[in-house]
């Protein structure tokens, strides 16, 4: 098994002197890490930290071996894609919302946008294609969470990072989401994800699950 | 020269007093606390006035570039201080690129109107330059105190979205663009909305100089238009390259937005 990811000693202050983070651990090929603790032990500042949006004081990153400094920031998110707490969509339809790492001026290399890969997703996720016109500032906030994990998905990462993707879903969709998760993370080689979650269901869907807990 | 204008006296200048006292019996009138403000305020403004005026005659008399260009220098210092008074907490300190800013919109759309529109002669002439240059320089100072402000605020409430458009390949540039569109137009809004109105509400401060100096009104509207169309496009070109310049101190070398955005 393939290591993908591997973190070392990761330490984060905030001005607040009674909080510290630090963390360690790595990700292998295939593998689920689910990132355990209660609210503030800063499970989103590991995974903001760990898509280099936000800088650690101490410690190293590496993917596929290099370094994170060695790594272009645009390359890593885009193999590595965050996914945030919130979820966020933009102005224009939920169509123009799929489509858009693609029609960026450094859109992801030799990927095209495949309707037919969007259309497969949205029904995975119980979603109908009836939603692509929609605006998406219209969008339910459970709706919105899986558009952009679709979006993230389309981009075809290597690693995703999500940070509660099924907060804002009920029981049945948040099944059919970890569901796709986990078809995605065997249908390639070189996949793994790291997820944050509160529900002990959503990780009891996965196979090969690793803990650690802040 | 001609004085065909009408002079104001030294008797007819103490009879303004009575406006200060008209304020002043207000301010008491009703308790606010302004009094004091309004005498200093009464005083610098005519000591500033005096001051400005001699400085003024001297620099006209002399009419050489070596006094000119550094005076508008300190006054591009002083309005790129001004511009960037109010915003505290901004990453790095923007003075130094308003000041870039500012040097360069004046300059530039300030030499079109002295060099290819009034043209005097001789062309460096401080008498047409330096209140040229000033009127310009106003205007983008206030144009880009407002974009960056504005700035500020779009990104600083949008910070989720500039991050989600910078996982999804975005370059630092197109993750904050609308928020920078925005900025610019905040800046270019105020000055466009003037060339709508002028004339109508009430004529613009240089217009009614002129005409009150005797000038004929077809020539002064004409001066006035130059003047309305050469503040709007300072501003265009100042807000541009401020947020242009500036936006690159919103992001660290690892294209993330930096510690200090989050903390407004
Ligand atoms: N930019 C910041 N400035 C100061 N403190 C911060 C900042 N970001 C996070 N914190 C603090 O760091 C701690 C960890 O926050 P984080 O969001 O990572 O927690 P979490 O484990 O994700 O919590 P939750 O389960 O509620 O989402 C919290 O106490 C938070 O207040
Ligand atoms: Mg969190």
């Amino acid at each position: 098994m393939q290591l993908l990811m591997e973190f070392k000693d990761l330490t984060r202050r905030f001005e607040r002197d009674d909080y510290f983070l630090q963390a360690s651990g790595s990700l292998s090929e295939n593998e689920t890490l689910a990132v355990r603790g209660p609210s503030g032990s800063g499970k989103s500042t590991l995974l903001k930290i760990l898509a280099r949006l936000l800088a650690p004081d101490t410690g190293n990153m590496f993917y596929k071996g290099e370094a994170y400094r060695q790594i272009p920031p645009q390359k890593w998110r885009r193999e590595i894609q965050y996914l945030s707490q919130k979820p966020v969509v933009f102005a224009g339809s939920v169509q123009d919302n799929l489509r858009l790492p693609f029609n960026l001026n450094c859109s992801p290399p030799q990927i095209n946008y495949s309707q037919d890969q969007a259309s497969s997703y949205l029904e995975a996720v119980g979603l109908s294609t009836a939603i692509l016109p929609q605006s998406a500032s219209t969008l339910s906030g459970g709706e919105a969470a899986r558009i952009a994990l679709i979006r993230s998905l389309l981009v075809q990462p290597n690693i995703l990072l999500l940070d509660e993707p099924t907060a804002y879903l009920d029981d049945s969709s948040a099944g059919q989401v970890i569901n796709l998760l986990k078809t995605w993370l065997v249908e390639k080689d070189q996949r793994a994800l790291v997820i944050v979650s509160h529900k002990q269901e959503d990780i009891k869907g996965f196979n090969q699950v690793k803990f650690l807990d802040l | 020269m001609d004085y065909s204008y009408i002079q104001i006296s030294n008797t007819q200048l103490i009879f303004s007093v009575i406006l200060v006292l008209i304020t002043g019996g207000i301010a008491t009138l009703l308790k606010l606390g302004l009094l004091k403000s309004l005498l200093w305020g009464t005083i610098r403004a005519f000591l500033q006035l005096t001051i400005i005026g001699y400085a003024l005659t001297f620099i006209f008399a002399v009419n050489k570039l070596y006094i000119i260009i550094p005076i508008l220098l300190l006054q591009c210092y002083i309005a790129a201080r001004e511009s960037t008074r109010r915003i505290h907490k901004a990453p790095d300190n923007p003075m130094l690129l308003s000041f870039l800013a500012l040097t360069a919109s004046t300059f530039i759309v300030g030499l079109i109107v002295v060099m290819l529109i009034i043209s005097p002669q001789p062309l460096y002439s401080a008498q047409v330059m330096i209140p040229i240059f000033g009127m310009i320089l106003g205007n983008s100072m206030n144009g880009i105190a407002l974009s960056l402000d504005r700035m500020l605020a779009e990104i600083n409430g949008h910070i989720d979205q500039v991050e989600q458009l910078l996982c999804l390949g975005a370059s630092p540039w197109e993750a904050i663009k609308t928020d920078m569109q925005t900025a610019v137009k905040a800046g270019m809004t105020p000055t466009i909305n003037a060339l709508m109105v002028v004339g109508l509400v009430s004529l613009p401060g240089m217009m009614t100089g002129q005409i009150l100096a005797g000038m004929n009104p077809h020539s002064a509207v004409r001066y006035q238009f130059v003047v309305m169309v050469m503040m709007t496009a300072a501003v265009a070109i100042g807000c541009l390259l401020m947020v242009g310049l500036y936006y690159k101190k919103i992001f660290t070398d690892d294209m993330a937005i930096v510690e200090q955005m989050r903390k407004n």
